[in-house]
């Protein structure tokens, strides 16, 4: 067995000036040095069969580096052979003695890094059966989203033979060495399944009122509890509030009812969430207040006396240590923090906080699991690749003085990255600060202040590599002839363009970025050109203000280059607030009152204006052929090779980092 | 009688276009649960038959249709079977046009938005499915139209949005043949105009 470290924060900055988060807890027996977290992720970085792969395996090490001594919670198991309750295509398996050097491989890879080994049982009920025609739930309740299977509703014969698969695999997870075990019965889960009162419409023992519905999830408790003995600490992960009104969902009240009967079957430790895939409202995108959730974790402490941890949108250290200090959260816990940036906790307890890679909770992670795609992460472009040599940046075989055109994202990523890796990196930005388009987009509502983070992080980088800036200097073909670089890195970004129609001139173009910025004047009701993310932020912005806003774009979709498990919630914004919109639809000529939409179907419709806004971008790379002439390597990365996202500046920013 | 309140064009403009759009959407939808209805009533049919055999009862419609718009005298034949499939198409909410072949008995129909494959795949069915149940329906259509007018119109299906290509395309294609029976009809019909012997 490896040895465990002991741990002492005392003469850490990150101890000091958050204490909470750095003292002890006790589950059960255990102790755990700290009140830090990593909570069960799927990532589908495993086979088909449900083996783990060396990429899970390297992916969970570098979380487990990252809680320094703190929980590390492997990905929850499958149980069950039929694979009904599998809801990831690459979901680990745990039914059978054939998966144990795996999972005993996960063990001590994550007690190798010295953290607290956590294994997890997960039943996916209702959204489950991924890999075949149906899944299982106690009644037959129609499935809300398509994505899901037809739901089976599971006999009594079906129920024990669950349970004891539970018990089943939680006494492979004990054989395999993990210190520590949780029951997921969050989201939609199979145990949350039987807890509601909107999937559990059964009439027998294991139905009725909220103690019938709770059955299920006792009696697994017990039996799980009976298969790995005494010793362990069991946990489980609760809905606290399952924000399913519309559909009849349990109360808060009943939900605390399931918590104190885990507390009765014998569990040590109870997750906090809420809501569930199926509810209508968000409960980790951006839009939603860090610290949002709290009270739920406070009701749960009032409720019961075993520690209370949470995770959802607590991504700011101070806000759980607090949180502790004010006794209503025991353990801080994290997913989507953790994949953005594996060591964030070890860089709270380092004082690095502004080294932390923060997570812009866009939940980009969560669309791939939903298209069976391995994770990835739309900041952290090493994500799902930690095994993978191929993707780390090493030492440059030959250094190189580069120039970076563009102080945005995808230049200031490359620019940290080749200086980690030796080169001489100097960033030109033209404006007298960095950030690019997400100087802009930082300005946009519900949150959107998050995504100028990721500049902050980045600045700090290239500062602690070495790089220089040179801020309020433009490139240009005599800069590059007195420089005389060996490589120029074009990420120069974007401009909004100037578009012909017939009677533009009635109305003069409002940019997107001084809508943003504040600086247009607009009247009180825009056309908005464009389709894509300025132009959504340009749209909120203007409609919040008690605009009349149209949009008018060329996709098929509003926000097109926005990941589809975040464009729902700007849908959902720009509905309410009474945006139209023309999609597969271009302005074709300027009228006196307004302009000419020309629609789907050829169709032509009048929309009266006094303002239109342009939001359309277009990529600027003027110096390539001045630099190509000069013999200079050149690399177009970022909005300049092609308008996009963060996440493609970022990821093109590094891939060419480690690679120059 | 007046209105009393003023009429906004937008207004009545938008309201039809997304009448218009959701009745194509719920046509789509209700082929494709009739299409379920079917199989599930006889598991036996192989879906690929089913939908093949639909559309070639819906291609029979359609070609009446078609029969009292053309006139084999006019030399646009070929290109008014080809106008008449892209009304088809847009009617059904799909995007198309005709495009003009340098050769005089070639007409294409492009198509560059087509709502039909993401129905197919929302409702399990195969893209091939899709592409050869739209082939089996303007097959349908043109022998029709040949047995009728004793024309040798040909249609085939050079690209299709459902198999990964950028457009749908089909090329229509008459024998000489037939052009010179125009030309004959011309020269006819100018002859009756000119009082000629």
């Amino acid at each position: 067995m490896a040895h465990k470290p002991t741990w002492d924060y005392s003469d850490k900055p990150g101890a000091k000036r958050f204490p909470h988060l750095f003292k002890p807890v006790k589950i059960r027996n255990l102790t755990i040095p700290n009140r830090i977290k990593y909570a069960a992720t799927e990532d589908n970085l495993n086979d088909p069969s449900g083996f783990i792969t060396p990429a899970g395996l390297e992916y969970m090490r570098e979380r487990a580096k990252g809680v320094v001594g703190g929980i590390c919670c492997m990905q929850g198991v499958y149980m069950d052979p039929k694979r009904e309750g599998q809801g990831y295509v690459g979901q680990a398996a745990a039914w059978d003695d054939r998966y144990l050097p795996g999972l005993t491989k996960m063990a001590e890879a994550i007690k190798g890094e010295g953290a607290v080994s956590d294994y997890q049982l997960m039943h996916c009920g209702r959204v489950g059966g991924v890999d075949i025609d149906h899944c299982v739930g106690p009644s037959l309740v129609p499935q809300r989203l398509k994505i899901f299977r037809p739901v089976k509703e599971m006999t009594r014969e079906d129920i024990r033979r669950t349970i004891k698969e539970h018990a089943e695999a939680a006494k492979r997870g004990s054989q395999a060495g993990f210190e520590m075990m949780e029951i997921s019965g969050i989201v939609g889960y199979l145990l949350s399944n039987f807890i509601s009162s909107y999937t559990n419409r059964r009439t027998d023992e294991y139905g009725g009122d909220i103690e019938g519905r709770c059955r299920f999830m006792v009696d697994t408790i017990e039996n799980v509890r009976d298969a790995i003995g005494k010793e362990m600490p069991l946990m489980i992960r609760l809905c606290a509030e399952e924000l399913l009104d519309e559909v009849g969902g349990n109360t808060p009240e009943e939900s605390m009812v399931s918590y104190k009967l885990a507390e009765k079957a014998g569990i040590d430790c109870i997750s906090v969430t809420q809501g569930w895939q199926e509810s209508g409202t968000p409960v980790i995108t951006r839009d939603i207040p860090q610290g949002k959730w709290l009270y739920n974790a406070k009701r749960a402490k009032e409720a019961v006396k075993v520690p209370v941890s949470m995770a959802y949108r607590l991504f700011d250290p101070a806000i759980p240590n607090k949180a502790i200090g004010d006794g209503i959260l025991d353990i801080w816990e994290m997913c989507r923090p953790m994949i953005a940036d594996p060591h964030m906790p070890k860089k709270v307890l380092e004082g690095k906080l502004d080294e932390i890679r923060p997570c812009v909770a866009c939940n980009l992670c969560l669309a791939r699991l939903f298209r069976d795609a391995p994770m990835t992460c739309y900041v952290n472009p090493i994500c799902a690749h930690e095994s993978d040599p191929s993707w780390q940046a090493k030492p440059a075989e030959t250094k190189k003085r580069i120039i970076v055109a563009g102080g945005g994202p995808a230049g200031l990523e490359f620019a940290y990255v080749a200086a980690s890796r030796g080169h001489e990196v100097h960033v030109f930005e033209q404006e007298d600060r960095l950030g690019g388009q997400i100087w802009y987009a930082g300005k946009g509502l519900y949150g959107d202040e998050e995504l100028m983070g990721m500049i902050t992080y980045q600045q700090a980088m290239c500062k602690r590599h070495g790089v220089d800036f040179h801020l309020g200097q433009k490139v240009t073909p005599a800069l590059l002839d007195e420089e005389s670089p060996d490589s120029l890195i074009i990420a120069t970004g974007v401009k909004y363009g100037h578009p012909t129609v017939p009677g533009i001139e009635k109305h003069p173009l409002v940019s997107a970025l001084d809508v943003v910025e504040g600086k247009a004047t607009v009247g009180d009701r825009v056309v908005i050109w464009g389709g894509k993310k300025p132009a959504i932020s340009a749209a909120l912005i203007l409609a919040e203000k008690g605009k009349k806003v149209t949009m008018v774009f060329k996709e098929r979709k509003v926000g097109k280059d926005v990941n589809p498990s975040y464009i729902w919630r700007y849908i959902q914004k720009l509905g309410n607030k009474g945006v139209k919109t023309y999609k597969e639809a271009d302005i074709e000529a300027f009228t006196d009152d307004g302009v000419i939409v020309k629609a789907l179907y050829e169709t032509r419709i009048p929309v009266k204006c006094d303002t239109v806004v342009y939001a359309e971008r277009e990529p600027v790379r003027d110096l390539e052929a001045a630099a190509k002439e000069k013999g200079i390597e050149v690399q177009v990365i970022g909005d300049a090779l092609v308008p996009r996202s963060l996440s493609n500046a970022i990821h093109d920013g590094y891939r060419t980092g480690i690679r120059i | 009688m007046m209105a009393d309140k003023e009429v906004d064009p937008e207004k009545e403009l938008r309201t039809l276009l997304v009448k218009f759009d959701a009745l194509g959407n719920i046509t789509r939808a209700t082929w494709y649960e009739f299409r379920q209805a079917a199989l599930d009533l006889a598991p036996q049919l192989k879906p690929m038959d089913l939908a093949l055999h639909a559309w070639e009862v819906v291609g029979h419609d359609t070609s009446k249709a078609y029969v009292n718009s053309l006139d084999l005298s006019k030399p646009t034949f070929l290109e008014d079977i080809a106008r008449l499939i892209v009304q088809s198409s847009t009617m059904m909410g799909e995007t198309a046009r005709l495009v003009k072949s340098k050769k005089p008995n070639e007409v294409f129909v492009e198509w560059d938005r087509c709502p039909w494959p993401e129905f197919a795949r929302k409702y399990g069915a195969t893209m091939e499915e899709d592409v050869l149940g739209c082939d089996m329906w303007f097959q349908t259509v043109i022998k029709d139209i040949n047995e009728i007018f004793g024309t040798d119109v040909k249609l085939e299906t050079t690209a299709a949005i459902p198999r990964g290509d950028k457009t749908c395309t089909r090329r229509l294609t008459m024998s000489d043949k037939h052009k010179k029976r125009h030309e004959k009809h011309m020269a006819e019909a100018a002859g009756k105009k000119h009082g000629g012997r």
